[in-house]
């Protein structure tokens, strides 16, 4: 058996926090969360994860940011990112994607169908 | 000991109640939320620009969707894509408010119609089975039987939540009644199979609706099962077992299997189908390396078995014993490169089932390999093989797509002991005939794609040609004497006497023998 996919998830709404880490878990996803981008980056610091979720528009510093940041070292640069934004319009898909993700997840999500979507952009790869 | 969910950590640590606890403090939050929206908007010099206004917006449009507000998020999408690309609004004072208070009735009809969250339990460690059925009694029964039998199970009773149920719980079966609400089981299996995810997922189809004609459909579409209700508790476990155990059924597959295991498999598989039979003879050393390279060189649908310590006997199914030989001849071919001198195979065809057939086809392929090694070959093949010669039982292909005609015909083909071949159509008739070098063919005339007079005008000129019955309701005398003239031996109208049938069928045969006399 290989271990658990461990995902970093930055978001910095509390509820939403709670949604997507109670799901994500109950999908055999082993999470760990942080509120910002400066946070996030700490997590990914302090035990490599698998992948890393990011909410688009944060506090202290932003998905774009951290994603930026994440790819610009050669140490974080080949875990996948998956950006959780409600700005769907294709310009700010496509900034993120150019950015390297590999994926994005459009707010609202669906906690329902939340595994499976991360799961299918992990399996794209 | 009781507790009261507030000192209960793991209320929460359950989705579905997190969920609803979300949605909860959304509820009663969100009217603050609005008002400090407005406050936002009055303070800013311009909301087209205002940061905070906006994270709050896109904050209120991505939480109230997720928890069941979905008429909310759309008006805060719609205002936050309004601030950031409408240049030419005419920012004046209440334009944001205005839009900001139409939140409250989107609120008010979303809170009217919450979301039905079902408690899914948690993903287990026993085998699961999502069970898509709408009717409560079926539904709980059936999970009853299989919670019994040791597995979890997930339900759902409507079309429309199989596939997102099924991509989440990931079940490794799926059982599915066609005559669901919302989406028909026929559209809910496509969908299951467009999706790459859950695609391989097994998927035994149920239905009231009983007959060949609806068992045939559901197979048809590429269902892995097809279970007529009412269903049958143990009839049900064993298909499910089936399905979610294939090896069961195919410990042939690369595993030599012991000679009665062997003889058992291939009567069964061999029921319908002819097989090329092998002997094959092991080199004196390093044997079970040799047996080891044999057999994973082997087809999957293959059978092998250990006939004695120096012998292997194998069945290939729908193999021509000409292209069986030419096969194990590569094979062997392959492993003289290491193995030692010896390796030698005898081929035989199998055309009949029971004791007789099988131990006929392998005392000609122990002659074949006999011949094989006085002749020092790597593999030789025994096919003459004549109609009614001992040992040898007819071969019947009955032609009808008529399945209650094959349902009365068939049983009686088998049991006067005729080896008895099935086909729905010409095309398949031809086929095998040709295939099965058949003794007699008996053919319905009207048939998809090939009729029955085009079978008959195609193996006109074909030899050998099988003896021909026409089993039909066309009365009319052209058709007869059409039929006549094309070579049937007999014409016998529906509807029809089953012993006649039999009677003739065992006449015709009995002629054929007299004249090869």
């Amino acid at each position: 058996m290989t271990h658990p996919t461990r995902l970093v998830v930055a978001e910095d709404h509390p509820d939403i926090q709670l949604v997507l880490r109670l799901w994500l878990k109950r999908e055999g996803f082993e999470v760990t969360v942080a509120s910002n981008g400066v946070e996030a980056l700490a997590r990914v610091a302090e035990r490599r994860p698998d992948a890393v979720l990011l909410d688009w528009a944060m506090p202290e510093m932003d998905g774009l940011e951290a994603c930026t940041r994440l790819k610009a070292d050669p140490a974080t640069c080949d875990i996948p990112v998956i950006f959780l934004t409600g700005r769907s319009q294709s310009s700010e898909v496509q900034r993120g994607l150019a950015l390297g993700a590999v994926g994005v997840i459009a707010k609202p999500f669906d906690a329902f169908m939340l595994g499976a979507t991360v799961r299918e952009l992990l399996n794209r790869m | 000991v009781l507790s009261t969910p507030e000192s209960d950590p793991s209320a929460t640590e359950d989705p579905v109640t997190a969920l609803r606890e979300v949605r909860a403090r959304f509820i009663q939050d969100f009217p603050e939320q609005v008002v400090s929206a407005g406050v936002l908007a009055a303070a800013a010099a311009d909301p087209r620009t205002s940061k905070p206004l906006f994270h709050t917006i896109h904050q209120i449009a991505g939480l109230a969707g997720t928890v069941g507000f979905p008429t909310v998020s759309k008006r805060a999408m719609e205002l936050e894509q309004l601030l950031a690309t409408r240049s030419d609004i005419i920012v004046e004072p209440g334009w944001v408010q205005a839009r900001l208070d139409t939140f409250f009735p989107a609120f008010a009809d979303d809170r009217e119609s919450p979301p039905q969250w079902a408690s899914v339990p948690a993903p287990s460690r026993a085998c699961k089975v999502l069970i898509a059925e709408d009717d409560p009694i079926q539904q709980q029964v059936m999970a009853a039987w299989l919670a019994q039998a040791g597995y979890a199970t997930v339900t759902v009773a409507s079309g429309d939540q199989v596939l997102r149920v099924a991509r989440l719980e990931r079940p490794r079966l799926i059982l599915l009644d066609i005559d669901l609400p919302v989406v028909d089981g026929y559209q809910v299996f496509w969908d299951l199979r467009a999706s790459s995810d859950v695609a391989a997922t097994p998927v035994m189809l149920m239905s009231a609706r009983v007959g060949a004609d609806n068992r045939l459909t559901g197979l048809a579409v590429g269902a892995d099962d097809y279970l007529e209700k009412p269903l049958e508790q143990r009839e049900l476990l064993i298909r499910m077992n089936r399905l979610l155990n294939p090896t069961v059924s195919s410990v042939t597959r690369s595993s030599v299997l012991t000679y009665d295991a062997f003889h058992a498999a291939t009567g069964d598989h061999l029921r319908t189908r002819t097989a090329a039979i092998a002997m094959i003879r092991l080199p004196a050393q390093r044997q079970e390396d040799v047996v080891a390279a044999f057999v994973g060189d082997l087809r999957k649908c293959d059978f092998v078995g250990r006939y004695d310590p120096d012998h292997l006997v194998v069945a290939m199914p729908d193999l021509e014993p000409g292209a069986a030989c030419t096969r194990l001849r590569d094979m062997i071919g392959r492993l003289r490169a290491w193995a030692p001198a010896g390796l030698t195979a005898g081929v035989a065809l199998e055309s009949a089932t029971g004791e007789h057939g099988i131990a006929q086809s392998i005392a000609d392929a122990q002659m074949a390999l006999a011949e094989a090694r006085a002749g020092n070959l790597t593999a030789a093949v025994r096919t003459d093989r004549t109609p009614g010669r001992s040992g040898r039982r007819p071969t019947v292909i009955l032609a009808d797509d008529d399945l209650q005609t094959v349902d009365i015909v068939a049983p009686r083909m088998r049991a006067a002991g005729y080896h008895t071949v099935l086909a729905f159509d010409g095309q398949q008739a031809l086929d095998a005939v040709r295939v099965h070098k058949a003794d007699l063919l008996v053919i319905d005339l009207t048939m998809p794609k090939l009729s029955g007079f085009d079978v008959l005008e195609r193996l006109r000129h074909s030899a050998p040609r099988p003896i021909t019955i026409v089993l039909s309701g066309h009365r009319q005398s052209d058709d007869v004497s059409r039929a006549t003239m094309l070579g049937a031996s007999d014409y016998i109208l529906k509807p029809f006497d089953p012993d006649d049938l039999m009677a003739r069928v065992a006449r015709q045969l009995g002629t054929a023998k007299a004249a090869n006399r």
